[in-house]
């Protein structure tokens, strides 16, 4: 019966390939999107995997580029119990990076961080940044009123730039005294300078007594110490006109996983919608099919096939074009993801589980599409199927 | 008996209209008999032959064939009776466009699994019936005597214990429609399978045939071999 059904389905290529078409689209979107996801997600763990302390933003702030906070809140910081340093950031968006705006022309793409180096020496475990220098040094105290920045080895590349060469932000020079690479496209994207110059860069936009953020390191990082320790800062500043939030890396994975599961469950109603117009595909294919071949099923029939026979006969069917539309959908989008991750600033991860799901919603796809014109099939009469031959 | 009916009835509804096909129609076909059932379009002798062939069921009476009481079977014990037991030949050939000549003598054992050797059987009676060189011929590679030739091949696969052939030779030319009576002769012969001729063609009929004619969905005459 299998290479039967095969026949059937190989006799009319056209139709078959367009039903797979279908479910294939279907499939290779959902292992495109939830790859893209995943990517994002596994990214996002490891970026957040390399900051130990606590990040303090504005209240209700989404993200430091949004939030502003008194300078003068560091001392008041530092004078908490258990708190090791206080550093105060600038995070900011170049207005332009050697004169180009490189995303569709409109921004760089490239962040600022403006830090001040004298408080960044009581870090215990050091900035992620100073961490992961892979030549020359970062910014240092003796750095004030000097124009000199850091940056990644990916802005290096990008820009042709190296130690003791100068890369124009904005509307200033600056010498290169330091490449780093942490590895996360999250943190590799951002130009490292002092406070001061940062301000010089922002200009007007920015008052000079205010700051992004403060990034926190207590002196023990167990997390009950760190609790202890972000309550009492978040109370510290209940009063202010300014309050602060205190996030620990735990909280900003689970207000970043919190978006993906938005992102995901998106995915996953864009998918269903795929998949199910990829069904609606197979349904067609499968009932012209039916319809055409009705004195087919009368021979069958005369010849000694029950219903359930040909039942089986019309799932089998639907089933292989269920099949191969899976796996032409898998391998078309573990290609296409692949051909993307190289155009992406992170890696979409495609785990076996997620294809070997997307193959089996296919085959499943297909049984489903089926199941209404084998009925159809099966309930036909032999005297009638024959008679409309 | 091959087959026994007793007070056969069966009535449509056409257009919602009751339609009584069969009136009413008592017969026993002996084992090995060679029967022709005649009449003009419209008489029911092709209603019989579906209820013969357990295609169909009837409105009331009984129907057993080879000893089997058909109307008290399930649908599923039908399609088993219909396959190991009947054989039909249909005036439009009734062959899988797709499947060349020895898949479509093999395609009632398609769903259950070939046994071993039926396809060199297959091929054996393809041979005997003339189509040795058209074995891999698809049906619109074949001419319309070859392709009832093939549906001959697909009932004698089945060593049936009756072959039912609702107007055979409808769409042959005499000599091809000769031919293929031939092979029902031998089948009937050699095999010694009862066969049911359903025709309004009455050149076939030879001697020692039984003939029913049917008018109305009566038995109207009824003719014992002679000789």
């Amino acid at each position: 019966m299998l290479r039967f059904a095969l026949l059937n389905i190989l006799t009319r290529p056209l139709r078959s390939f367009l039903a797979l078409v279908g479910v294939a689209i279907a499939i290779a979107g959902v292992v495109g999107l939830i790859s893209v996801s995943s990517g994002l997600k596994s990214t996002m763990t490891d970026t957040l995997g390399k900051v130990h302390g606590l990040v303090l933003i504005e209240q209700n702030s989404v993200d430091p580029l949004f939030s502003r906070l008194p300078l003068s809140y560091a001392a008041r910081v530092e004078s908490i119990p258990g708190v090791a340093a206080c550093v105060p950031e600038l995070w900011m968006v170049a207005p332009n990076v050697e004169g180009q705006k490189t995303v569709l022309g409109l921004f760089t793409g490239i962040g600022i961080l403006g830090l001040d180096p004298e408080r960044h020496t009581h870090l215990p475990a050091g900035h992620v940044y100073s961490r992961s220098m892979k030549r020359g040094r970062n910014i240092e105290a003796g750095d004030a009123g000097t124009r000199r920045a850091v940056i990644s080895e990916r802005i290096a590349e990008r820009y042709h730039k190296d130690i003791g060469s100068t890369i124009r932000v904005g509307e200033l020079e600056f010498e290169i005294v330091g490449v780093y690479s942490t590895g996360s496209v999250f943190l590799d994207g951002t130009i490292v300078m002092h406070l001061e110059q940062a301000w010089n860069i922002a200009g007007a936009k920015k008052e000079r007594d205010m700051v992004s953020s403060f990034y926190v390191e207590p002196k023990a990082t167990t997390p009950e110490e760190l609790s202890r320790i972000e309550k009492a800062i978040e109370k510290e500043f209940a009063n202010d006109s300014r309050k602060v939030d205190a996030l620990s890396t735990q909280e900003w994975q689970s207000e970043f996983g919190n978006i993906i599961g938005n992102l995901d469950v998106f995915l996953i109603v864009v998918s269903s919608i795929a998949v199910f117009v990829g069904a609606i595909g197979i349904l067609n294919t499968m009932f012209m099919s039916v319809t055409e071949r009705v004195p087919e099923f009368g021979i069958l029939k005369a010849n000694g096939w029950s219903r359930g026979d040909i039942t089986r006969l019309v799932l089998v069917e639907s089933a292989y074009l269920g099949i191969a539309g899976g796996l032409f959908g898998c391998g078309v989008g573990v290609a296409g993801v692949q051909i993307a991750a190289r155009f992406m600033p992170f890696h979409p991860t495609t785990p076996l589980p997620l294809v070997a799901t997307a193959f089996g919603v296919g085959a499943l796809l297909g049984i489903l599409g089926g199941v209404f014109p084998a009925r159809r099939a099966a309930g036909l009469s032999p005297v009638e199927a024959i008679r409309a031959a | 008996m091959t087959i026994s009916a007793r007070d056969l009835k069966k009535t449509y509804t056409l257009g919602g209209r009751p339609v009584e096909a069969l009136r009413g129609i008592t017969l026993d076909l002996p084992d090995r008999s060679f029967t022709f059932v005649v009449g003009p379009s419209g008489s029911g002798k092709s209603t019989f032959m579906h209820l013969a062939g357990a295609l169909d069921r009837p409105t009331s009476g009984t129907i057993t064939v080879a000893g089997r009481e058909l109307t008290t079977m399930s649908d599923n014990a039908l399609s088993d009776f219909r396959r190991e037991k009947l054989g039909f030949v249909f005036q439009a050939f009734n062959l899988i466009g797709n499947l060349n000549a020895v898949e479509n003598v093999l395609v009632p054992f398609y769903a259950r699994g070939l046994a071993e050797g039926m396809r060199e059987k297959a091929k054996d009676i393809l041979k005997t019936v003339g189509l040795g060189d058209r074995l891999g011929h698809k049906p619109k590679q074949l001419s319309g005597g070859e392709q009832q030739r093939v549906a001959v091949a697909r009932a004698l696969l089945k060593d049936p214990v009756l072959l039912l052939a609702d107007e055979p030779t409808g769409e042959l030319d005499s000599k091809t429609g000769a031919e293929i009576f031939g092979l029902l002769r031998s089948l009937h012969r050699e095999k010694g399978a009862s066969v049911v001729v359903v025709t309004h063609d009455t050149r076939y009929i030879e001697p020692g045939d039984r003939v029913i004619r049917i008018e109305d969905g009566r038995i109207v005459e009824e003719t014992a071999p002679r000789g």
